[in-house]
């Protein structure tokens, strides 16, 4: 199978995985024909930042799989540690997924840990993740 | 990092926010390698990591292939991973690596590890997102020359017919209380509904359904996720293939499966168990993460995430994946009942007189309870497979009745424009490899098919001009799935077969193509 290898970034954590749900979307649609309709509450949670990324995907792609939404705008507004994990709250907008208006790519089976890596670098913070395909 | 190739990789670069997206092979992915890891050639295509590499090795890791199948698995982490299975608590004999072999997630592609069914590890990860992704064969009597002139309105009827690509969905809608009516008695639920005939449970395997399947151990993520795509392909290498027969290798075995001349019309369906077994892999990769951490499992790996055999996570994983296989099994069966519907409208007869039995069905990810042979007496194991294909050796219980005397049939599914296999399974298969041979043609792709995989409109092109015709949801998943981008298949066929793993019955050619 193939897989596809995302990097995401952002000047923080927050913003990184925000555009890490856009490349989500992309891989199955064309995020930039959604129109940012409906606005959804998202929330995730992980004992670890690796675990966070992997729900919060996870999360996002059950908003396709089982809600039929095509969501190509996110905002991560806190990720914070609480008592025992790491909690995020944020926002996604999209519309329902229409094959002739946003395109037909490629099913996403899986989040997969494979290569997981989570970089704070000097003036960003780098996401690395495959997608199992 | 060094960008391989980048369908969509511009429009979110931005100094201080984007993302790149990278369709690739973990192959491709630089700076990792498993070539210094040193390997004896202990025969003709069979090499081993001794477990003098790693204190941590409970055995040898074996890998099944010729000189260039080992080259290639040298340039990424295949024989890496091999190795870390080899780690894995209550393993028996050896890690194996079969001739398809490729980089995965934790295991290998093409991975089989048997653990002891009191005292071994159970990995979800050595099973596969895809639980049941398996391969079914469909027999015809119709010739080449009768199927040829109505050829692309068949492939288009099928296409047509069965629901293929992202987010497609089922013809039929099954409710979540339905579904796991369906999972708990596999195929004859199909039969019951009118989607197949009586006589189809018999020759797939385990009838088309594990008795140990419990939807109660299924979230209702999966259900929700499930329900909705039952009866239907999906995208990536997922298609129904119409093949002809071309060239016949055991001329009695082939007989007995109902092959009997070349240029024979043949059906291949590879799919799965859809977004029901993902999600059930998924979710039970988080029970395992905490499991491991619980019990205090060492791995050199994240994503071997595993539990004790006889833990309660165990109890649960192992009736929820039986359900993800039963899901397939349905699933195959329903694009069955569809196959048979298209050729029914297109040459106005019934399919029973076209004699379209289901040949055999293999899955070729899971993780089953079997009896074999080590050190001299017989162990109860689970056997994982995870692209990887049973082969039981004629006379075993667990083959159809009307085989058991020949072999069970395997089922070696190619790539588009290439040839796909049948072979039969040998009393090697239980000496080398728990009753085990290859998937099919395996992942491989070179840095100059990776620039070319994105011209899926010339693809369809070269393979129309090879009389092959194709129909698919998204050209993109034309190019990805491109004939290049896989090892050999008659490489791999070949290798099982001088290893006598599984020995050459029929190789086939498609001639039409309907996928995801």
């Amino acid at each position: 199978m193939t897989d596809a290898f995302v990097e995401a970034w952002g000047p923080t954590m927050e913003r990184a995985f925000a555009q890490a749900g856009i490349a989500l979307f992309e891989t199955m649609l064309y995020t930039d024909q959604i129109t940012p309709r409906n606005t959804e509450d998202i929330t995730a949670e992980g004992h670890d930042e690796k675990e966070l990324l992997y729900n919060f995907l996870e999360t996002l792609l059950l908003k396709f799989e089982i809600d039929g939404k095509a969501l190509g705008k996110f905002g991560v507004h806190v990720i914070n540690q609480g008592k025992d994990s790491l909690n995020l709250t944020g926002t996604a907008n999209g519309e329902p997924y229409d094959p002739e208006k946003h395109g037909r790519k490629i099913e996403v089976k899986g989040v997969t840990y494979h290569q997981m890596a989570i970089q704070r670098e000097r003036d960003r913070v780098l996401l690395r993740f495959l997608l199992d395909l | 990092m060094r960008l391989i190739g980048s369908v969509y990789s511009s429009r979110f670069q931005h100094p201080i926010g984007g993302s790149i997206l990278k369709m690739t092979t973990l192959e491709q992915h630089p700076g990792r390698s498993s070539a210094h890891i040193p390997l004896e050639k202990i025969a003709p295509n069979i090499w081993e990591v001794p477990t003098s590499y790693n204190p941590g090795m409970k055995v040898p890791a074996r890998i099944y292939a010729d000189d260039d199948l080992i080259a290639k698995m040298k340039t990424d982490m295949t024989i890496q991973q091999c190795v870390n299975v080899a780690h894995l608590d209550g393993i028996y004999k050896y890690s194996i690596t079969m001739p398809d072999g490729h980089e995965g997630y934790g295991f290998p592609i093409g991975g089989v590890a048997a653990t002891d069914y009191n005292e071994g590890l159970i990995s979800p990860g050595g099973v596969g997102y895809d639980i049941n992704c398996g391969v079914r064969l469909i027999r015809t009597n119709l010739s080449e020359e009768e199927v040829r002139p109505v050829l692309p309105k068949l492939v288009d009827t099928i296409f047509n017919m069965i629901p293929s690509g992202l987010g497609s969905k089922g013809q039929i809608r099954v409710s979540t209380s339905e579904l796991d009516k369906v999972v708990t008695d596999g195929v004859e639920w199909a039969v019951d509904k009118g989607y197949g005939w009586p006589d189809d449970p018999k020759t797939i395997e385990e009838g088309g359904c594990l008795e140990s399947a419990d939807p109660s151990k299924v979230s209702n993520n999966a259900k929700s996720r499930g329900a909705p795509q039952l009866g239907s392909l999906g995208s990536g290498n997922h298609f129904v293939e119409i093949e002809k027969a071309d060239k016949i290798f055991d001329k009695p075995v082939a007989d007995r499966f109902g092959i009997t001349k070349p240029d024979q019309i043949l059906i291949l369906i590879h799919t799965g168990s859809r977004g029901y077994g993902h999600q059930i892999c998924s979710d039970y990769l988080r029970v395992m993460e905490h499991a491991v951490r619980k019990y205090n499992i060492n791995l050199p790996d994240r994503e071997l995430a595993a539990c004790p055999a006889n833990s309660p996570e165990a109890e649960q994983y192992l009736p929820a994946m039986a359900a993800a296989a039963n899901f397939a099994w349905v699933n195959r069966q329903m694009i069955t009942h569809w196959a048979r519907q298209a050729f029914e409208k297109i040459f106005a007869k019934p399919s029973d007189s076209m004699d379209m039995r289901i040949v055999y069905d293999v899955c070729h990810n899971i993780a089953k309870v079997e009896q074999h042979k080590v050190d001299g007496g017989l162990k109860k194991v689970f056997v994982h497979r995870k692209g990887a294909t049973r082969a039981f050796p004629p006379g075993h219980p667990d083959i159809p009745a009307q085989y058991r005397d020949i072999g069970q049939p395997v089922l070696l599914p190619g790539s588009m424009g290439t040839s796909s296999w049948v072979l039969v399974g040998t009393p090697k298969s239980m000496e080398l490899s728990f009753g085990t041979t290859a998937h099919g043609a395996g992942r491989f792709m070179s840095r100059s098919a990776a620039k070319r995989k994105w011209w899926g409109a010339d693809l369809k092109k070269s393979l129309e001009a090879r009389g092959i015709v194709i129909r698919a949801a998204a050209m993109e998943v034309v190019a990805e799935e491109a004939p290049d981008a896989y090892k050999d298949v008659d490489r791999v066929a070949e290798v099982s077969h001088q290893l006598g793993i599984g020995t050459k019955v029929v190789r086939m050619v498609p001639i039409g193509v309907a996928k995801g």
